[in-house]
Parts: structure tokens; C-alpha cells; sequence
């Protein structure tokens, strides 16, 4: 048993585990300086958190990926009902029922769902053949996995959450080899559909969304994260203004530093250095997930390592394009490095499957449309 | 070529690496925009982030002074020692206040929020432990300072009423305002921290003592610490203020309504300027200074007798017999008496099946007797002959229903009509309101001040008008539209009830000055307590007012006075003795 875990332990994705360090303990000076020099309140909080969430990353890897294959869809099921739980009993936290209070801690389904639809998506391929997956009704199943959770995080509300969703919901389609015409289909009835869903925005999220588009207009209401934001990035320079030296971070005048806007703090302290490597750290870690995809036996294996690398894609891009002021502000975390434990808590899983695809890249499946087993399901 | 798995391999590689290309796209758009951001608008942030370190604050000007009419100090900002904790300036503030709490009594919870704020604020700002500290524990803490690490006093200028009590009506208090956008929207720089009037004459006068804010413009370090002085502009002081108030009277005249409710307004007869103006109960207004205790306030708001009402101005009363003399005016200028013109007093008369009742029989009188002796029957016969609207237009040209310019808050009182009655009450006007009017009860209503400033009419034959500003009082009065003859036959009655043998206010007899005046007894219940009754065995709240109107000396009026004591008992008996009190004293300060 204990050789079997070492055995699995020493076939983990080194890269990957270093880069998630590498990049958690980055975070953790940064929030040591976002507390203006001070262990408290973040690190003190946010090195138990990834203690703990590393700790189930490592054992998340080293499952036998066919017990994760084999509950996959039981795993979609449960988080569908946590869901409908939150729906009905949720806590309300600024303004979104969100979270369902487990009295030990508050659990966030909707982070668990981005997981939980990247593998039931994944079985769902794996276990069909590439003519199968075309057909009237299996396109509609598969609409049907992103649909639902769509429908429940989107009436929360969670904006940047369900757009998480329909983006790796559609990404692993798109991986799963399903003919290019669908995805121009999807496209065109996706634009078509662009101004109902506005009529179904919140009229915050309306708000956001104008003044995104100009935010000069109103500094001081709903543009002034952007604004801010802006200002910090652009005032300092190559080298930045030095460890703690930021003026816009550390005299207050940005909002939300240590949590969705800490890109801002980094990017103001040191510079354009320091977010280009941040920026190199992720983007190497988003290659060593797409080899790790490659390099998988098992369809399912690749779906989940291509899924987990997706989510950790869109966290990063749609975070940073935010705090440039390059996408309208929506309330996803920088993984890794802002402060929360929710955030954390998700990235380190979904990097356990990841590792999990890694370790387990030569194993094959059966029951499936695998690509060793040949079978027919 | 055949859908195999082989092919589904491919396939699906081909994808990945798609999607993989796809994700590389991103990073260099955010290395271009960082560069833009940068490089191209670094310029205009670097500006931007420049004004969001300066740090803009303003200076509060110093209040004015508001004067009495020789000069001494009413209100003044005084500075008032804060006791503070720099938290940079000491390792350990929780040991620090530990040790402090030992030398003087601090609240635990003062302690607690001083602490947490040490834990939020920055480091260079000084945070107030305590605002009231006695002089005592000032000493203690200063003796001890060496051992105190960052404790520190810092002096904030208060608003310091010299002699509180006596003038908290009439100058009000300052302190935060409500609606700062309203009331300093034009003031540029105000800051919604600087008190501004809230009351009496601070508030009246506010624009004047406000003065100008200035600021300072700092720059500021990475954590906010000012570090270099950009630009400054001194505040402005506001103006000082001379009032007419004599502050030896003012307090005189608390003195004389000590335990009692009600109010004593001192005129000077010849400007109209007010001399005292005095409202008991009373309070502090240095209690507001810093934002008045909670218990305190409920308590301020909760007392039956309403402490903040400024009855000088604001309580309205039936003026009782004193608006005799109004109807006395009217109906000797209406040619409807003559001065001569004999009435017999029996006590009562009827009138339909309403019997309306004479404080005593006094038998046969005339004008004068029926002045000095207050006899009602007299003048319910005038009311008759007058009607209420003849009386009404003579109220107001002695001062009643009508508010005075000086602008404080101030009821107009009531001089009624039978078209008020018609258009307020739908209903008309009766003859037996004619006659209660005549003996000023029923819907009559009149203010201490309004009282006084009848007062001074009669006694100069000018169109007296109040006044609080001392640059107010050298206007040229005009004489009031009343016929001098008949003015100078009031004041031989007011005269009587002083110093006749039948006069109701002998006991306003002062040596050193001839007191004149007219007393006034208001009943507070319907029904009429019987003459002989002892009032102590009434109960307080059921004993009539007290008034008296008057003024002295009686050959060349110097001082109108009206006095009005609630619950009083009688106006001869509480009234007339405060108010020749107070001429008397008034005599004696102006020599």
C-alpha cells in the first residue's frame, strides 16, 4: 500500500507542483504586503488553507483514476443537488446565494461544479465513439451537463462562475473531436441569443458591463475598481515601485487588493518584471497541462487534464484582463495568489486531477470508446 | 477515411493542441497592454496617481466671539485638552493604556475601541482616548508622561459658554449639523467635522460667526504620512459680535426664577435692544460643546417642563389681564368710553344665560380704578362696545400676533378675528368671546417678548421693535400710531397699580426707582378659583400664571420688563416682586 502511494508519488508532475508552489508562496508575499507588512489577516489564514488543500491535491493524484472514472457521474449528480440546496437554503453573501453553510465550513458548490462537469463531460466522451457523439441526442446530453449547471450557478447569481462553466463545458466539446460545423452552429446562435441574456443580467452586472466600456465616466462609482486598477498598473514601470512601495495599493485607494485585484498589487510593486513572471509561471503551467492531455492514454485522462488546465486558463485570463481594464469586472480570483479560501481550495483540486491524469497517463480504461480498448459502448 | 479509434487519437490531439495555441494567445495581448498601460499612458497615470497622494485638509476657523453689551465674553472658542496615543511612539499601546488606567478611571470599553483603532489607523495619527478629563487626572497624566510612552494631549477648540445656564436659550450651541450640504453648501472648504450653530443666536447669526475655512494641501508618502507642506491658506476668523444682553442681568434674572418655570424678558425701552432674556428651566449649552451625553439629552427631552423650549420667544400665553390696557387704548381712541365714565362692579354680570364672574366686587369705578384695580367687569363692558375685530387691529399696533425682526425662532402668538374663527373653527363669533377677549383670555395668545415690547410702547409712545445686535439699537424709532393722550392715561393706571392704595402690585414698590406695570393672572383650568382659596392647597399644575408687565422709571422709561411665572399663583403675588426685582437692579447697573 505504502509503496504503491510512493510509487504513485514519484510519477506526479514535478513542473506542475513546483509551479503551484512556486506561484502559492509569491501569493503569500504579496499578501504580506497587501497587509502592510504583517502576517495578519491574510498569510496567517491562507498557508493553512493551501497546507490543506495541497495535502488533497496529492491525494486526489494518487486515486486510482478509475475510481474517479467510475463516479464521475455520481460526483455531477451530488454537486447538481448541493446546487439545488444552495438554491433553496444558501447563505447570502454580498448579495449572491452562493454558499451552503456546513457549520465546519462553507462549502461553495458552484466551484465544486466546474470540476465535477469537466469530469462527468469527460466519461461522457470517453464512453462514446466519435460517430455516436454527433448524434441528435448525444449532442443534446452533453448541452444538457452544461445546461443545468449553467442554469443553477446563473441564478445565484454567479456571472463570471456559469461563463466558467459554458467556456470548459464547450472546450472539452470541442476536444472531444465533434465536427467543426457544430461549433460555427453553436457560434451563431450564441450571437443571435446575446441580447436575451442581457435582458436577464442583474442590473448590476448591466452596470458593470457599461461602464467597462467607459469607465472615465463615473471614477468614483461602479468605474472606480477599474480606474484605480489602471492607475496602478500604469504609474509604475519595469521594475515597479518596489516591495511595499505602491502608493495606489498601500494607501487604500484600491479596492479589493488582496483578493480580486492583487495583480494590480504585484504589477504596482514590482513592475512589469514581476507580472511577466507570474504571467510565464502560468503560462507554463497551462503548456505542461496541454502535454499532460497529449500525452494520456485514456480519453478520459485527456479530458480531465485538458478540462483542469482550462479552468485554471480561464481563472488567470479572465482575472488579469479584468484588472487591466480590458474585460468588465467580474468576481473571479487570481488562482493561487488572491486571498480566499474557496479559490485556493478549487485550483488545488483541480490540479489533483490534473496530476491525476498525469500519473495515471498509462493506464487504460475500459468500458469505453477508449482508444487501446477499441470496444464500442 | 474511417471514424476508427486510431483516428479519434488524432483527432483529438489535433484539438488539444488547438485549444493549447488558443490559450497562449491571451498572455502576449496582456504583455501589449501592460506595455500600453506603461510606456505609452505612463505619463497621464503617473499624474493620476500623483493627485491620489495629496492629501487635501482643511483648517477650522475660529468662531466668533460673541460679546455682551460691556464687553464680556458669552460664547468663545477655548481650547480643551484631548488626552491621545500616538501608537508609533510607543512598543505597546495595550500596556501602555494598561498602566494609564491605573493612574486615572477609564472605561474598559474606551480602552477596547482606543485599541482597535491603534490596530487600523495609521501609525502618525494621534487617537483620542478620552475627551473629559478633570483637572486632577490632567495633572496625574502629565507627572507621569515620562513613563507613558506615546501619550499625549492635544488642545481641540471648543465652544465654551461663559455662563451657561443663563444664556443656553438665547445663544443656542453648536455642534454638528444634520444637513451640512444645506446649511454649508456655499462655504467653500467647510468640512462636515467643524460645529456650526445649531441654536439660538449661533445659529441665527451663523453666517457671520462661521468664518472662512482654510486648508492645507500635503503630500503624502507611500502610507499616507504628510511629508511636505505643497500649499496653505489660513483660516478666516469669524466675525465677534456685540449683543445688548447685560450679562449681570441676565444671570440676575435667573436668579429670580430659580426654582420656578417660566420666563423674564428685559427691555431697553428707549431702543428696544433686549437687555436679558431668560427661560427656566434652563440648560447647559456646553454640554453640546462635544456632542451632548445620551442620558443627559433623553433626559433635556424627556422633563415635563421642557427645558429646551425658549419660553422668551417660543411660549405662547393668554395674557391675561395685562391686555387690559390694549382694550383700554381701544376704546378711548374709538371715542366708545370716557376716561370719567362710571361702572358698578358686582361681582358679575350676565349675558344671555352665562354669567361672567369679577375677580372681586369692587364696587364703582372708573378708568383708572378699573386699570390699577384690574377689575373685569369694566373691561367686559368695553370688550362688548369694541368687538373682537376693533380689538385685534389695536393688539397689533402694540406688538401682538406678530413676530419681530430679529429672526430667532419665535411664535407669532394669536390676536383673534371672527374671520380667523370663521375660517380656522368654521363656527361664529360669539359676544361672550368678545368678553373674554377683553380681559385677554380665550384664544388670545402672546409671547414673553411680544408683553415686554407692549410694554415699552406704552412707556415711550414709540414704535419699539426688539433687538439682539448691539449695531441694531441706534435706529430712529418712529412714534407708535397711538394717541399720545390716552397712551399717558395707561400709564397713570400702571402707575396706580404699583403705588395706589388699591393698586394690585404694591409689593412691586422698589425704593430708588418708580416701578409702574399691570399685573396679569391666567387661568390655566376652566373653572375660576375662588378668591381666599390658599394656593398652596392647589395643586401646582392647576394654580393660574403669574404675569406682570412693566417698566421704570415711571417719568423717563428706561426698562420694559414682562415676567411670566407658570403655575405661579397669582401675577401680583409670583410675578409683579421678580419683575420690580429687575427693574430695580437694572436701575442700579445704569446708575
Amino acid at each position: 500500500m505504502i509503496q504503491e502511494i510512493l510509487k504513485k508519488t514519484n510519477r506526479l508532475h514535478f513542473g506542475v507542483v513546483f509551479l503551484v508552489v512556486a506561484i502559492s508562496i509569491f501569493g503569500f508575499v504579496l499578501l504580506y504586503g497587501a497587509a502592510g507588512g504583517s502576517m495578519y489577516p491574510y498569510v496567517i489564514k491562507q498557508i493553512p488553507r493551501f497546507i490543506i488543500g495541497f495535502i488533497l491535491m496529492w491525494g486526489i493524484a494518487i486515486v486510482d483514476i478509475k475510481f474517479w472514472y467510475r463516479y464521475a457521474y455520481v460526483f455531477y449528480i451530488l454537486c447538481i443537488l448541493l446546487l439545488v440546496a444552495v438554491y433553496f437554503s444558501g447563505h447570502v453573501g454580498m448579495g449572491a446565494r452562493r454558499w451552503l453553510d456546513l457549520k465546519i465550513f462553507a462549502l461553495q458548490p458552484s466551484e465544486l461544479a466546474k470540476i465535477a462537469l469537466v469530469m462527468a463531460l469527460a466519461k461522457f466522451y470517453h464512453t462514446r465513439s466519435i460517430v455516436a457523439i454527433h448524434s441528435l441526442k448525444n449532442i443534446f446530453l452533453a448541452f444538457t451537463f452544461i445546461g443545468a449547471m449553467f442554469a443553477l450557478v446563473v441564478v445565484q447569481p454567479d456571472l463570471g462562475t456559469s461563463l466558467v462553466l459554458v467556456f470548459v463545458g464547450v472546450a472539452i466539446m470541442i476536444a472531444s473531436g465533434l465536427s467543426k460545423k457544430l461549433f460555427f452552429w453553436m457560434g451563431g446562435i450564441g450571437l443571435t441569443a446575446l441580447p436575451l441574456v442581457w435582458s436577464f443580467l442583474h442590473g448590476y452586472q448591466k452596470k458593470r458591463l457599461l461602464v467597462f466600456l467607459n469607465p472615465e465616466e463615473d471614477p468614483l462609482g461602479a468605474g472606480y475598481h477599474i480606474m484605480q486598477s489602471k492607475i496602478a498598473i500604469g504609474s509604475s514601470d519595469f521594475w515597479g515601485k518596489g516591495f511595499m512601495q505602491g502608493t495606489q495599493s498601500h494607501l487604500e485607494f484600491l479596492p479589493e487588493k488582496h483578493t480580486d485585484f492583487i495583480f494590480t498589487l504585484l504589477t504596482e510593486d514590482f513592475g512589469m518584471f514581476g507580472a511577466l513572471m507570474l504571467l510565464l509561471a502560468y503560462a507554463l503551467l497551462i503548456l505542461f497541462g496541454t502535454f499532460i492531455s497529449l500525452k494520456s492514454q485514456s480519453l478520459y485522462a485527456k479530458y480531465t487534464a485538458l478540462g483542469a488546465t482550462i479552468l485554471l486558463f480561464l481563472h488567470v485570463v479572465i482575472n488579469i484582463s479584468m484588472v487591466m481594464g480590458l474585460m468588465p469586472v467580474v468576481g473571479i480570483p487570481l488562482p493561487f495568489v488572491s486571498y480566499g479560501g474557496t479559490s485556493m481550495m478549487t485550483m488545488l483540486i483541480s490540479m489533483g486531477f490534473l496530476l491525476n491524469a498525469y500519473v495515471h497517463r498509462d493506464v487504460n480504461l475500459s468500458g469505453g470508446s477508449g482508444l487501446s480498448s477499441g470496444g464500442r459502448f | 477515411m474511417p471514424l476508427s479509434s486510431a483516428n479519434r487519437n488524432k483527432i483529438v490531439s489535433r484539438r488539444t493542441v488547438l485549444l493549447g495555441a488558443l490559450m497562449a494567445l491571451p498572455f502576449p495581448v496582456f504583455v501589449a497592454r501592460m506595455y500600453y498601460l506603461q510606456q505609452i499612458l505612463g505619463a497621464k497615470y503617473k499624474k493620476l496617481a500623483e493627485q491620489n497622494r495629496v492629501s487635501i485638509r482643511p483648517i477650522r476657523p475660529e468662531r466668533g466671539v460673541l460679546f455682551d453689551r460691556l464687553g464680556k465674553v458669552l460664547a468663545k472658542d477655548k481650547p480643551a485638552p484631548r488626552l491621545v496615543i500616538i501608537p508609533e511612539q510607543c512598543d505597546d499601546a495595550q500596556k501602555v493604556l494598561a498602566s494609564l488606567q491605573k493612574l486615572i478611571p477609564l472605561s474598559k470599553r474606551s480602552v477596547n475601541d482606543t485599541l482597535e483603532k491603534v490596530k487600523y489607523r495609521a501609525p502618525f495619527t494621534p487617537i483620542t482616548i478620552t475627551k473629559s478629563l478633570s483637572f486632577n487626572n490632567i495633572a496625574k497624566v502629565e507627572l507621569n508622561q515620562p513613563d507613558l510612552q506615546g501619550i499625549d494631549f492635544i488642545d481641540i477648540p471648543l465652544r465654551h459658554y461663559q455662563n451657561g445656564v443663563s444664556t443656553g436659550h438665547l445663544l443656542g450651541y453648536v455642534g454638528r449639523t444634520d444637513d451640512y450640504k444645506k446649511d454649508k453648501a456655499e462655504v467653500k472648504g467647510w468640512s462636515p467635522d467643524f460645529p456650526v450653530g445649531r441654536q439660538g443666536l449661533e445659529k441665527l447669526y451663523e453666517d457671520e460667526l462661521g468664518g472662512q475655512p482654510g486648508f492645507v494641501h500635503n503630500e503624502t508618502n507611500a502610507v499616507g504620512r504628510p511629508v511636505r507642506e505643497l500649499e496653505r491658506q489660513e483660516a478666516k476668523k469669524g466675525d465677534d459680535l456685540y449683543l445688548t444682553i447685560d450679562q449681570d442681568l441676565q444671570e440676575f434674572a435667573l436668579n429670580q426664577l430659580k426654582n420656578k418655570v417660566g420666563s423674564i424678558v428685559l427691555l431697553n425701552a428707549k431702543t428696544g435692544g433686549i437687555l436679558a432674556a431668560v427661560s427656566t428651566p434652563s440648560f447647559d449649552p456646553n454640554e453640546f460643546a462635544e456632542g451632548i451625553d445620551p442620558a443627559n439629552w433623553r433626559e433635556l427631552l424627556n422633563n415635563s417642563d421642557n427645558p429646551l423650549l425658549n419660553r422668551s420667544f417660543q411660549g405662547t400665553y393668554s395674557p391675561g389681564s395685562t391686555f387690559k390696557l390694549v382694550v383700554a387704548q381701544a376704546a378711548l381712541e374709538e371715542g366708545l368710553v370716557k376716561p370719567d365714565e362710571i361702572m358698578n362692579c358686582r361681582g358679575k354680570i350676565k349675558l344671555g344665560n352665562r354669567e361672567f364672574n369679577c375677580w372681586k366686587k369692587h364696587g364703582k369705578v372708573d378708568l383708572l380704578d378699573a386699570i390699577s384695580g384690574s377689575c373685569d367687569i369694566y373691561f367686559y363692558e368695553l370688550a362688548k362696545r369694541l368687538g373682537v375685530n376693533k380689538i385685534a387691529n389695536y393688539a397689533h399696533k402694540f406688538g401682538y400676533g406678530e413676530r419681530s425682526e430679529i429672526g430667532i425662532p419665535e411664535k407669532s402668538g394669536l390676536v383673534p378675528t371672527t374671520d380667523w374663527k370663521y375660517l380656522t373653527k368654521h363656527e361664529r363669533w360669539t359676544t361672550g368671546e368678545d368678553l373674554i377677549t377683553g380681559i385677554g383670555q380665550g384664544f388670545l395668545l402672546a409671547t414673553p417678548l411680544q408683553m415686554a415690547v407692549m410694554s415699552a410702547r406704552i412707556a415711550t409712545g414709540m414704535e419699539i421693535k426688539p433687538v439682539l445686535l448691539q449695531k441694531y439699537e441706534d435706529v430712529t424709532r418712529q412714534a407708535v400710531p397711538l394717541e399720545e393722550k390716552y397712551l399717558k392715561l395707561l400709564r397713570q393706571g400702571m402707575f396706580d397699580v404699583v403705588n395706589s392704595r388699591k393698586g394690585t402690585a404694591k409689593n412691586a414698590r422698589r425704593k430708588g426707582t418708580v416701578i409702574s406695570g399691570k399685573t396679569g393672572t391666567v387661568q390655566v383650568i376652566s373653572q375660576r378659583i375662588e378668591e381666599g382659596v390658599d394656593m398652596s392647597d392647589v395643586p401646582l399644575k392647576r394654580r393660574p400664571h403669574g404675569m406682570f408687565v412693566g417698566y421704570a422709571p415711571y417719568d423717563t422709561p428706561q426698562f420694559a420688563v414682562a415676567v411670566v411665572v407658570e403655575n405661579g399663583g397669582s401675577g401680583s403675588g409670583a410675578a409683579a416682586p421678580l419683575a420690580a426685582n429687575v427693574l430695580k437692579k437694572a436701575t442700579e447697573i445704569f446708575g
